[in-house]
């Protein structure tokens, strides 16, 4: 029970204030803001509380108290704006009823998938190997060391003690709130993103597509065994996807809303996902590249400039926790301290390498699962791609965003100092699984699958400034 | 819509139902048969409870070295280094190094008789039963 007050503290702080900041009301698009606001509000508390033990004590508990004192202001704001954020009227409920077998489908894959995290809690209930000797290991050192909390970041010991800390100090931060440190914890954040996941794809694809795309997409999550033993490991790969496609989601809900607080959200989950692991860099300069490119050809270098600031205006109060961490706390990456010259330029020339890395990625896309990106294949070949006149660049500059993120894994791995193979063969699932939630929901989204909901949401007072077509399904 | 964008769209839905069905049920069927069958133990539960006293020992001040022997020839190399992360896990906030070069060392023994073989400069200080020791090496 006090595990889940705890819990949703932060995540009702960042609802109630993202339904303010962006002017809807709060049982609009529940699932979608509710999933926003997890992954938000998990972020940030769990960022804060780091700085929280770097000037204090992790045992100190008085941010309790600070965060309770923060809940009660942000009631005290949306009462006093409740009009906006629980009145208007209920137009933008919307009356389109998805296929009776979808939503078995869905119910029936919601059980299994249940059952399937239940069975990998009950079976293993500290995680699998990464989840201990990492970042539940970390979050040990932090709630139990007291004075010597950063002892968990000495490179004596093996395990990554460079890695962010967005698992470790959400799950100390919840510990310190209980006052003991049981496995329960890490195992429902784990579920919870595993979940939001799943909320984040379902609710954005049913405010802009139809119902039944929302449905399709998010049962092709459910479905995914990699993506479930994965989400219910306890490690940090599904929290850095869900970041991607909360990022992804912001970003294109800015291109149709036109609203800044979605950028600024924007650079707020690309630095979320950096805090999560460092490979959340990585993703953080794909999405940010590009996307400098497409608004500066559309939109010119000042209204550019504009932008940056405000995504930047997100990204680097989460970005510097990140930067102290690494400066002041983490001990030096063993990925960059191993790389030496001229030995790192020739391991980029040798061709055996790049051929056990194509053969290892392909083996990962061809028997990841049926649900996987074999199915993504198949369907491609019978979905139509027409993203309008006005989407096209936007559709080219998501696209990019993925193909950036995969080189530069590929980048990684080519570069990767130490024996390739049992190293490759251990994470390259687990890699993909930072852009494959952003992906399915990418491919729905530009997927030409009707889009019946945006327009009956549009004639009804929605509010978007997006487009206004008529339904349009495959033809 | 077209008589053919909606047989398209109708195929579309069925690949996507069957294939998520088909998958769904393997994934059922798999949880089902772990939570029915006969738990196992969790073998980093096992690992906390075989430290649970030493831990209380250990002070976050001191870094600890670690040793082991083999598990048997029928365990792989990642078995065996297992259980290092294992230890680590069970005993934070205290550092344990994988190495005997220091003060106080962390015994964990598959075979109590490798015990006998350890160099003489090392200590028994206290035994926690189970093969967990704590050693001091009076060498360094």
């Amino acid at each position: 029970m006090s595990i889940a007050v705890f819990l949703s503290i932060p995540i009702l702080c960042a609802f109630l204030l993202y339904c303010l900041a962006t002017r809807k009301p709060a049982g609009r698009d529940l699932v979608l803001n509710l999933s926003i606001a997890l992954g938000l509000g998990l972020g940030v508390s769990s960022a804060t509380y780091f700085l929280w033990s770097a000037l204090f004590n992790p045992g100190n508990r008085l941010f309790l108290v600070i965060e309770l004192c923060l809940l009660l202001v942000v009631v005290a704001i949306v009462i006093r704006h409740r009009k906006a954020v629980f009145g208007g009227s209920r137009n933008w409920q919307h009356k389109e009823k998805p296929a009776g077998l979808l939503i078995l489908l869905a119910a029936f894959l919601c059980t299994a998938a249940g059952l399937a995290c239940l069975s990998a809690v009950v079976t293993s209930a500290h995680g699998t190997w990464d989840a201990w000797a990492i970042w539940n290991l970390r979050a040990r050192f932090i709630f139990r060391g007291g004075d010597y909390w950063t002892n968990g970041f000495s490179e004596m010991l093996f395990g990554h003690p460079d890695y962010p800390l967005f698992i470790p100090a959400s799950v100390a931060r919840i510990w310190t709130s209980i006052g003991n440190d049981t496995e329960i914890v890490p195992a429902l954040i784990s579920v919870l993103f595993t979940g939001g996941t799943v909320g984040l794809i379902y609710g954005f694809l049913k405010k802009y597509r139809l119902s039944e795309t929302a449905l399709l997409a998010s049962s092709m999550m459910l479905a995914n065994p990699m993506f479930i033993e994965l989400g219910v490991s306890q490690c940090a790969d599904v929290p850095l996807g869900f970041f991607t496609t909360c990022a992804l989601i912001l970003l294109l809900t800015y291109e149709r809303e036109k609203d800044s607080v979605y950028l600024a959200l924007f650079g707020l989950s690309l630095a979320l996902g950096a805090w999560v692991k460092n490979e959340g860099l990585v993703i953080s300069i794909a999405f940010l590249l590009p996307y400098v490119v497409y608004t500066g050809r559309m939109e010119g270098i000042r209204r550019c400039a504009g932008k940056a600031g405000i995504v930047l205006s997100g990204f680097l109060p989460v970005f510097l926790v990140v930067v102290l961490f690494k400066v002041g706390y983490a001990p030096g990456s063993t990925y960059v301290e191993g790389q030496e010259f001229p030995g790192s330029l020739w391991k980029a020339l040798d061709l055996a390498r790049h051929g056990s890395i194509w053969r290892a990625f392909l083996d990962t896309v061809l028997s990841n699962s049926l649900v996987g990106f074999p199915l993504i294949v198949v369907i491609a070949l019978l979905v139509r791609f027409q993203p309008k006149r006005s989407e096209i660049a936007l559709f080219a500059m998501t696209l990019s965003v993925f193909a950036a993120v995969l080189v530069a894994y590929y980048l990684i791995y080519l570069l990767y100092p130490f024996e390739l193979g049992p190293n490759m063969d251990q994470s390259i699932h687990r890699l993909g699984m930072h852009i494959w939630p952003a992906f399915v929901l990418w491919f729905f989204f530009f997927a030409d699958l009707g889009r019946a909901r945006e327009a009956a949401v549009e004639h009804q007072g929605g509010g978007l400034n997006g487009e206004r077509s008529a339904a349009s399904a495959p033809s | 819509m077209s008589s053919l964008g909606k047989v398209r769209k109708e195929v579309i839905y069925a690949i996507i139902g069957l294939a998520c069905l088909y998958s769904g049920v393997s994934l059922l069927l798999e949880a089902w048969f772990t939570l029915t069958k006969e738990q196992e133990t969790d073998f980093v539960a096992v690992y906390e409870e075989r430290f649970l006293e030493l831990q209380k020992d250990l002070s976050p001040e001191i870094r600890y070295g670690y040793i082991s022997d083999n598990l048997g020839e029928n365990k792989s190399l990642r078995e065996n280094m297992a259980r290092y992360y294992l230890a680590s896990y069970a005993l934070a906030p205290s550092i344990i190094v994988n190495s005997n070069r220091y003060s106080y060392i962390v015994g964990d023994f598959y075979n109590l008789e490798n015990v006998e073989r350890l160099p003489p400069s090392f200590t028994i200080l206290k035994y926690y039963g189970d093969g967990v020791f704590l050693i001091e090496n009076v060498g360094i």
